[in-house]
């Protein structure tokens, strides 16, 4: 009877996992997933951060949007002919359990599609996800060379215990791309990933403010005041958002425009009002303000309700604003007016570079090592034929 | 010949079930999943799989004294930690790596203590017991983490000799808890624990050795995953992985209820869980199936104990 049971169960088993592998096709096998071909020069933009991204959006604009029906592309006669080369590519994701984490992998795997198509590829992609366990990353990285896969993918969850990993990789003879994290800087030699595709957040700060400079000279106002909601200050990002931030005060002219600092704690949105309430209350004649990532928004908005400082552009009283990251808040303050300018994290970006990247480096083309990606800026004019035509997460992740 | 056979097979029935199951799978699985067999594949899971089996087998102590250990994921992060920062501020592998031993010792000791001592609930004790393990972890590791231990560590316990400690733990284990009269003790408090305790047993002592090998187990996993990422983490040991061990302990025949069960049955038990995760991992299958399917051979496992130990109350009555 036992035996049965176990007989059964195993079988059981085995139809369940060939039930659901049949959700891990080959990621790109035919052309018709294939999406604009003028989608590389929106990565221009993305690996030139200094650049006026105003007119990398419109860019961006052709680079196929994931809620676009992609097998409806005209393009696909551009796509390689002949028979297509077969590769295993991976991703270990660090956690699925953000909505921007699920936009790096589904938008990574559009990419692989776009980039196999092109290129002639067939893509046999395995995404697997470490549930924010440092030693099951390390597991399913291993698992990922065990298949086979000749590029794997990384979002670290911890920048020192994934060097052994990146050993591991290379001695498969794989390459590795840190995907959206960078890994320590104690690598040395085969610890260095071959590629690195980040954000760039001190150039995120930086276009951000001095488009918040160029709206307001346009509308033909003078800061007078500056309101800086810095972020989480054991947070790297936060601290390279203040260096952009300072170099467009000086590249501005307004190296000496008085600017007061609001302290978030850890990112926390209530502590951002409680700051902000003082500060907003000693200084009722600030008129611009910059917040390090609007998730923070809801705090500072009831910060400035209370102040009496809460006003759409074109109304007397609007404090000019420029927030990062374009969570889905932001957006709909930008929408409403009551923020200015915004660049969004620039998930779609990382995507776009680190797919093109993966495939260069297995043409043996030569890449950049480090590549510090910048997402798309929008302002309230122009949000919504950005969001008609370019892949934000913080849009495409709303629900 | 054949009676010896037939006898063998009678004697154990249960680890030759599944080490049937076992095999059917694998022999489709290398059939169906193309890399699954390769020589790297099988040293890689089984270098996976010696983490969890052997916590198994720690916990598989205090299940069958009809305990309950949860925070055995937590006491081999925190222990890793501990050891780690002693192995990076004194250069010393070998003393860090004992510190790792007698760390996890000591937060069984607690447990153990508070369990047969104080009579406190195993569920609460071990549940408070997984919090502040973490938290000391977290404390230790700090914001930056700790640094990466040298090369040295890594390359001594690579997946080789991990797999050597998986199979000389299980075996040692499994004497211990099957063969000589303390295992006996184990079983007997599993049992009947008034029984044992009319009959001359120290169950006080008893128990708390049983929460101490847990401990200790926890603590080599520690070793084992310190060595798999360099360094140690707070992180190492989420609270999901508990899941991982009870299901390969009830799988591989332990009984929650206690008084029965063995080390050997539950490694096999561990294995086929690991053996899932492997196969999923290559076959590329979402995380959100992983989890829903060995959910669901928990429940179907322990449906099973639950209808044979019905079955066998019957037939007594």
């Amino acid at each position: 009877m036992k035996k049965f049971i176990s007989m059964i169960l195993t079988v059981a088993m085995i139809v369940s996992l060939s039930a659901c592998s049949s959700a891990s096709k080959p990621a790109a096998s035919a052309d018709t997933s294939v999406q604009s071909a003028s989608s590389s020069e929106s990565v221009s933009n993305a690996g030139s951060p200094a650049q006026d991204i105003s007119n990398s959006s419109a860019s961006a604009s052709n680079a196929g949007s994931p809620t676009q029906d992609m097998s409806s592309s005209s393009e696909s006669a551009s796509t390689a002919s002949g028979p297509k080369k077969q590769i295993k590519m991976g991703l270990a994701m660090n956690s699925l359990q953000a909505p921007a984490f699920h936009a790096w992998a589904d938008y990574l795997k559009k990419r692989i599609d776009y980039e196999a198509a092109q290129r002639g590829y067939e893509v046999e992609f395995t995404e697997l996800n470490a549930n924010n366990d440092v030693t099951k990353q390390a597991n399913d990285i291993k698992d990922l060379i065990a298949k086979g896969c000749k590029v794997i993918f990384c979002p670290c969850l911890d920048s020192k215990a994934i060097l052994q990993s990146v050993q591991e990789v290379h001695d498969a003879g794989a390459i590795y791309v840190s995907y959206c994290r960078e890994v320590s800087k104690e690598a040395t030699g085969s610890q260095v990933p071959d590629i690195t595709v980040n954000f760039s957040s001190e150039e995120q700060a930086y276009v951000g403010v001095m488009k918040l400079f160029d709206i307001m000279k346009a509308d033909g106002v003078t800061p007078v005041k500056m309101i800086d909601v810095f972020g989480d200050t054991t947070d790297e990002n936060s601290h390279n958002r203040e260096t952009g931030l300072r170099r467009a005060l000086k590249d501005a002219g307004y190296e000496n425009l008085p600017v007061v600092t609001v302290d978030c704690g850890r990112w926390e949105p209530d502590v951002a009002m409680q700051n902000a309430e003082p500060v907003l209350a000693a200084n009722p004649d600030a008129n611009c303000m910059y917040v390090s990532s609007d998730f923070l928004m809801s705090g500072v908005q009831t910060a400035m309700e209370n102040a009496n400082m809460w006003f759409p552009r074109g109304e007397e009283g609007h404090v000019y604003t420029d927030t990062s990251d374009m969570f889905p808040i932001g957006i709909d303050l930008l929408r409403q007016k009551y923020i200015d300018t915004a660049v969004d994290q620039g998930c779609y970006n990382f995507a776009v570079e680190a797919a093109k990247s993966a495939f260069d480096l297995l043409e043996g083309k030569e890449v950049e090592k480090v590549q510090l990606v910048l997402g798309t800026q929008a302002t309230d004019d122009d949000i919504e034929q950005v969001l008609a035509t370019t892949p934000l997460w913080g849009n495409d992740y709303r629900d | 010949m054949s009676d010896k056979l037939k006898r063998f097979a009678h004697n154990n029935k249960q680890p030759l079930t599944m080490l049937a199951v076992i095999v059917i799978m694998f022999v489709v699985l290398s059939f169906t999943v193309q890399e699954f067999m390769s020589y790297n594949n099988i040293t890689n899971l089984l270098s996976e799989v010696a983490s969890i089996a052997i916590m198994t087998s720690g916990v598989t102590f205090v299940l069958v004294t009809g305990g309950m250990d949860i925070s055995s994921p937590s006491i081999m992060a925190a222990s890793a930690v501990v050891g780690v920062y002693v192995m990076t501020t004194t250069g010393n592998l070998v003393l860090g790596t004992i510190v790792v031993l007698l760390v996890s010792a000591g937060l069984g000791l607690i447990n153990g203590f508070a369990i047969a001592k104080l009579k406190m609930v195993p569920l609460v004790v071990t549940l408070s017991m997984m919090t502040v393990a973490t938290g000391l972890a977290t404390v230790i590791s700090g914001a930056r983490g700790l640094p990466i231990l040298p090369p040295a560590f890594a390359d001594f316990f690579n997946k080789y000799t991990v797999i050597g400690m998986l199979i000389v733990a299980a075996a040692i284990l499994d004497y211990i808890l099957y063969r000589t009269s303390f295992g006996r003790k184990i079983y007997y408090i599993g049992n009947n624990q008034n029984a044992a305790k009319v009959s001359g047993v120290n169950n006080d002592l008893i128990i708390m050795s049983t929460y101490v090998i847990s401990g200790v187990c926890a603590g080599i996993a520690g070793i084992i995953n310190t060595a798999n990422i360099s360094t140690a983490r707070a992180s190492m040991g989420p609270q999901s992985q508990i899941l991982d061990i009870i299901s390969a302990a009830v799988i591989g025949g332990v009984s929650v209820n206690g008084g029965k069960g063995r080390v050997r049955e539950a490694c096999l038990g561990a294995l086929l869980i690991g053996g899932i995760s492997n196969v999923m991992n290559l076959m590329g299958v979402s995380d959100y199936y992983t989890t829903l399917i060995k959910g669901s051979i928990i429940i179907f496992a322990m449906g099973i104990a639950s209808l044979r130990s019905n079955i066998a109350e019957k037939k007594g009555a």
